[in-house]
């Protein structure tokens, strides 16, 4: 533990229980090692040092994955929760990245599948709502819709596999950390992934169009 | 170079952005402030094997009453295949074929080449289907107690029949709707709240300017007395042509072939269509077995799309099987048209006006044969018979429609 960022972190953690109505007001300054120690002390106001280490990250995955949703705000406020729950079950702070990453993914493939269910049981899906909001262009929103439309279609792993390797531009290697599979499983998803995507865009003219043809490539 | 998903995926994210509104992250922020850690949470590798199977019976047993209590009503009828909705519940058909949608009582609705719709259940007993664009066809199962509605723009078609036919143009806010089966109501737009009713065969034709309804079975006659083209509101047209109607029917599909299937195809108005569907049961098995009524769409189809031969094998093997029907009268008038206008066989013409006269010297469309029957005389250079049949024409209707040819015919040297 690194002595100096613990001092730091407890110099500017206030030390009264803050109350449920205000905000704890923190700047963190120390490093993982002593978040870690904070969040595993269950002290006051972590929850918000947390958010400003990784919200942002956070916010930007949930996003890409799900695309603007009404439910964006509840999912990410639970993926915190989830993080706090489980995080004392981490022993290396050097893992606490990858770590929150990794619960996003889970609770965000949670979601998809909570949807899937809902979608085969007949209950109305809600999603992009805010894409109104979000693009007043209307052929943007169009896209963005028809787009997160058809990922909603696929499985929710190969949906995180896509997006993460075709939206999130990240590598083949990144995307099998992130999914905590092998290299070849997340290929594997990927390349199923986008087959399923450009078989069922193919029935929309707009996106049949941006995919140029119905040709396939292996992902690389 | 990018491959075009690795562009396209640019192209979402570039939409998307990096991160959702300032105010949702303010607003996330703000509840974790608020927030109390939670407990930590039990490792299930403790639990029980004994409590996890209970834990999952209760958890059956709660989603199972979540979904009867939460859920809304299951929506009858269903789609059988909903994978079909290309964004966002839109059934959009492809550019050069069309789109069948199946539901589970037996109901079709097929969306013609480049239409789309949406489909939504306001209630567990609606269906309700926004037309977007373009053409459809629907059969609708009415026994299951389940109402229809289609939407296109400022206009709602209520189906309380089973075949229909839909043309919705929305950049001229343009609806054409055919009904082939049953009867519709729409409402909305130009047609008001109290809206108007379309029965079995009718044409609607209704814009935000106003609308037209075009009756192919005139239902205010005796059964099969009236069976002619003729608006609602009778225009005093003098010669009128045999309408020539074309519509572009949606290309093949790979649906079960019913032999009927031309029937309602030509109720829809899909005419060229339906000659071939009648092709493929066979001409001559079709005018052998047909009843009258059907003998006559036969007849009708057969002459919207130029087929002259068959629409006169079918009016006369109509007169011969069935001689004293309504149908088989007003047959010999028909056959008169597609001598006087399709065929150009004027002395033709007359002898099946003359036919149609004496077995209906009283009937609705005695003065239109009597003057064509002049017309068709003057045309064949039988001078004589055209003089006569004017002179009787101008006693009976002295300000008729066809008055002024019928003085024309009596002055000419």
């Amino acid at each position: 533990m690194n002595r100096e960022g613990h001092k730091r972190a407890h110099a500017k953690t206030p030390r009264k229980d803050p109350g449920p109505e205000t905000i704890p007001e923190i700047t963190w300054q120390g490093d993982d090692e002593a978040l870690l120690l904070l969040c595993q002390q269950r002290r006051p106001g972590v929850a918000t040092v947390l958010y400003d280490r990784f919200g942002k990250e956070i916010h930007r995955l949930v996003w890409h994955i799900l695309g603007p949703d009404s439910e964006h705000e509840d999912l990410v406020h639970q993926i915190f929760i989830n993080i706090l729950q489980g995080i004392h079950r981490l022993r290396s702070a050097q893992s606490l990245h990858a770590w929150c990453v990794s619960v996003t993914i889970n609770t965000t493939r949670s979601e998809i599948r909570k949807r899937s269910r809902q979608r085969m049981f007949f209950r109305p899906e809600k999603c992009m709502d805010m894409v109104a909001d979000h693009t007043p262009n209307p052929e943007d929103r169009d896209l963005l819709k028809r787009t997160f439309s058809l990922l909603s279609h696929l499985p929710s792993k190969e949906r995180i596999a896509f997006v993460l390797r075709y939206i999130e531009e990240n590598t083949l290697a990144q995307v099998a950390a992130c999914c905590d599979c092998s290299l070849a499983t997340a290929k594997r998803r990927i390349s199923r992934a986008q087959k399923r995507f450009r078989k069922m865009a193919q029935r929309d003219p707009a996106l049949a169009e941006r995919l140029g043809g119905k040709g396939g490539s292996e992902p690389c | 170079m990018l491959d075009p998903m690795e562009k396209f995926g640019q192209e979402i994210r570039d939409l998307l952005g990096e991160e959702p509104p300032e105010e949702t992250q303010r607003q996330v922020r703000k509840r974790l402030g608020k927030v109390e850690i939670p407990e930590k949470r039990q490792s299930l590798r403790l639990v029980p094997l004994a409590s996890a199977a209970l834990a999952l019976i209760g958890v059956t047993a709660l989603l199972l009453t979540w979904w009867v209590a939460e859920s809304p009503a299951p929506h009858f009828p269903a789609l059988i295949d909903a994978n079909q909705a290309t964004a966002d519940g839109v059934y959009r058909a492809p550019a050069k074929e069309p789109l069948m949608l199946r539901f589970v009582d037996g109901s079709q609705v097929e969306l013609a080449a480049q239409a789309a719709g949406q489909i939504a259940y306001p209630d567990r007993k609606t269906v309700a289907m926004t037309v977007e664009q373009g053409q459809l066809q629907a059969h609708i199962q009415t026994s299951t107690g389940v109402s229809w509605q289609f939407r296109a723009g400022l206009f709602r078609v209520m189906v309380t029949g089973t075949a229909l036919a839909i043309d919705w143009q929305p950049a001229a806010q343009r609806i054409q709707v055919n009904v082939s089966e049953g009867q519709v109501k729409v409402v909305g737009g130009s047609l008001g709240e109290e809206g108007i009713t379309v029965r079995t065969g009718d044409r609607l034709d209704a814009s935000p300017q106003g609308f037209s309804l075009n009756r192919i079975i005139d239902h205010s006659s005796p059964k099969g007395t009236t069976s002619m083209l003729s608006p609602v509101k009778p225009e005093p047209a003098p010669a009128p042509a045999l309408p020539k109607i074309k519509k572009t029917a949606p290309r093949k599909t790979k649906t079960r072939q019913d032999p009927d299937r031309w029937q309602w195809l030509a109720q829809a108005g899909y005419f060229d269509r339906a000659m071939v569907a009648v092709d493929r049961a066979g001409v001559e098995k079709l005018v052998g077995s047909l009843p009258a009524n059907r003998l006559v769409l036969l007849a009708d189809s057969a002459r919207y799309t130029g087929q002259t031969r068959l629409a006169r094998r079918a009016l006369l093997m109509l007169r011969k099987r069935f001689p004293l029907s309504g149908e088989a009268k007003l047959a010999s008038f028909r056959l008169a048209r597609i001598a006087i206008d399709l065929e150009k066989d004027h002395g033709k013409a007359a002898h099946w006006f003359k036919t149609y006269l004496s077995q209906n010297p009283q009937g609705k469309l005695a003065e239109d044969a009597r003057g064509r029957l002049c017309e068709a005389l003057l045309l064949a250079g039988k001078m004589n018979a055209a003089r006569a049949a004017a002179a009787d024409y101008l006693q009976r209707y002295p300000q008729g429609a066809y008055a002024a040819l019928a003085r024309l015919a009596i002055q000419d040297p």
